[in-house]
Parts: structure tokens; sequence; C-alpha cells
């Protein structure tokens, strides 16, 4: 993962430059709101959410100390929004038994959508989707954002072996769903 | 390729066919407007770090025991001890010592605080 926002934008945002802020909010909200609207389903909530998390990074730039990567520390603010606003809603899914969530997977899948290549993604991708909250920003932030072990760490407060250890039971977890579609998948 | 491996390909497969949910430019001047109440009130970095304010308090506390020391007439063994102490022809309880004490105070302070504006600066 790298930093899209070099030290002389970071420079200005903190000397109060609207327009450098205005860069790292064009820059950082895409990829903000696609890990918030993936935690937090309805879009409004979601977006609401980015809006919040952009304005604490505006207030709070100048306690930044480049221990970590910008983007470490910018995903750090949004993961804490996110989870805030779910202990709010109440809305957190605390699903663990992926058979309950293949089956709802497989009852959710419609032969109309094209996103995906193959039923099986669909079913995997959903399956993500119904991981509790921690489990899913890990997948999500590594195998989409390519965070590193050590960056997951520093985001999600936990220690880099403990992420190993999660990360390792999601990938289990993760397969079953990938075996037991085998039997759903059509022959062609 | 392993099992390990294949799951990961496969995951990364799925996630880049996933849905990307994007905002629009709409949004960036959504933020901007909520901002900028802001820049009038934005909070300014703290003078003092939380642990240079520790410092500067054990620096307090340890002159207001060296103070009590030398103004009362305690017998505790460590203040005799301190007592005896001498540096040269210099004895710790002398009013030298308290200046030094001050001068040193006003250096760990206004070390703090170049370090401190140093670091928000980097």
């Amino acid at each position: 993962m790298s930093n899209m926002v070099d030290d002389a934008v970071l420079e200005k945002i903190r000397a109060g430059d609207a327009a450098a802020f205005k860069l790292l909010v064009y820059t950082y909200q895409n990829k903000i709101f696609n890990l918030v609207h993936k935690l937090i389903s309805r879009r409004e909530d979601a977006e609401e959410v980015t809006q919040d998390i952009f304005i604490k990074i505006y207030k709070s730039i100048h306690t930044f100390r480049k221990e970590a990567q910008l983007s470490t520390w910018i995903y750090r603010i949004a993961y804490n929004a996110a989870l805030n606003h779910l202990k709010k809603s109440k809305k957190q899914v605390h699903t663990t038994d992926m058979n309950g969530v293949l089956k709802e997977a497989s009852s959710e899948i419609t032969h109309t959508d094209n996103t995906f290549e193959t039923q099986a993604m669909q079913m995997l991708y959903q399956a993500i989707m119904q991981l509790p909250t921690q489990e899913k920003t890990i997948i999500l932030l590594y195998y989409y954002e390519d965070c590193t072990i050590k960056e997951l760490g520093k985001i999600l407060g936990l220690s880099t072996a403990n992420i190993k250890v999660k990360l390792h039971r999601i990938r289990k977890k993760l397969k079953k769903v990938k075996h037991k579609q085998a039997f759903y998948e059509p022959i062609k | 390729m392993s099992p390990s491996n294949d799951i990961d390909d496969f995951i990364r497969q799925t996630l880049n066919h996933a849905p990307e949910d994007k905002l629009s430019e709409e949004f960036t001047e959504r933020v901007m407007r909520k901002i900028e109440p802001l820049k009038s009130s934005a909070p300014t970095p703290a003078l003092i770090h939380k642990n240079g304010w520790l410092l500067i308090l054990g620096i307090i506390i340890g002159i207001f025991v060296w103070l009590v020391s030398v103004t009362s007439n305690i017998t505790h063994p460590i203040f005799a001890y301190i007592n005896q102490l001498k540096f040269g022809e210099y004895s710790l309880l002398k009013t030298e010592i308290f200046y030094c004490s001050m001068a040193l105070f006003l250096l760990f302070f206004i070390l703090e605080v170049i370090i401190i504006k140093r670091q928000l600066k980097v």
C-alpha cells in the first residue's frame, strides 16, 4: 500500500491549505468509501460516515506523527469510525457459522448479476460480506488494498502474530465455502 | 500451486470482480464545505506534549521536595545523606544549587518546546 499523498501536500494541509486537503479527500474518498460501504451496508450511512472520517482527519492531521504511513493512519480512523457507527446502530453481523452463510449466499445469487465470472466467486463474495466486521476488514484490506500484515496490525490495533492467526482462520472458513460451492456449480 | 495460494488467488480475483463503490466530485465539495467553518477554529497543536507536562511536573515536585528539605528540620536519613554530599567546596543544600535547579528547569522547558515543535513539523 503506497502513500498517495506526499509529504509536501501533508505539510500544506497542516499549514491550512484547503486545496491540499481537497487533494487528499479526492485521493482517498473512493478507497475509504469502498471499505466503509462494505462494512456498513446502507449507502447513505456509509457516505455520512466517510464524510465524518474526512472531517476527523482535518481536525487531527497535526497529531499524525509519521510513525506509520498516512494511508494506514487514515484507514485506522475509517475502521474505528465504521465500528462506532455499527455499535451505535447495533447492526454488526456476528455470523460465524459458515454453513448458514453458505445457505444464505446461495439463496441470494441471482442469475442476472453478471458482475462475477462464476457462481463460485459470487458465493465467496457473499460469504466475505457476511463475515464479522473485523474479519471482513482484514480480508478487504489484505487482498484488495494490498495492506501488509504490519499495516493491518496498526490499523486494527492488533499484533502481527494475531493478524496472521486471524488471516489463517478466515482463509480456512473461506476455503470451506469454496469447497462446498463445488457441489452447487453446474457442470459445463 | 499450494492450497494456500489457491485460496489467496481466488479471494483476490473475487474481490477484483466485486462492484466498486464510487463517490462523485460533489462529495469532495460537500466535505470542503463542511470543513469551511472549522478553518477559523482549527485546533492548534499543543505547545507542550503530555510527556512534557509529566517532565515539568516531575521537576516541580523535585524542587518542592528539595525546598522542603532545606527549609524544614526534617531529620529523615535521606536528607541527612543529601546534606553530607559535597561537590568540591559546594554543599548540595547551598543557595547556588537552587539557582542551578531553576536554570535546569528552564532549560528542560525550552528543550521540550523545541522538541515538540520539531516533532509537529516533521
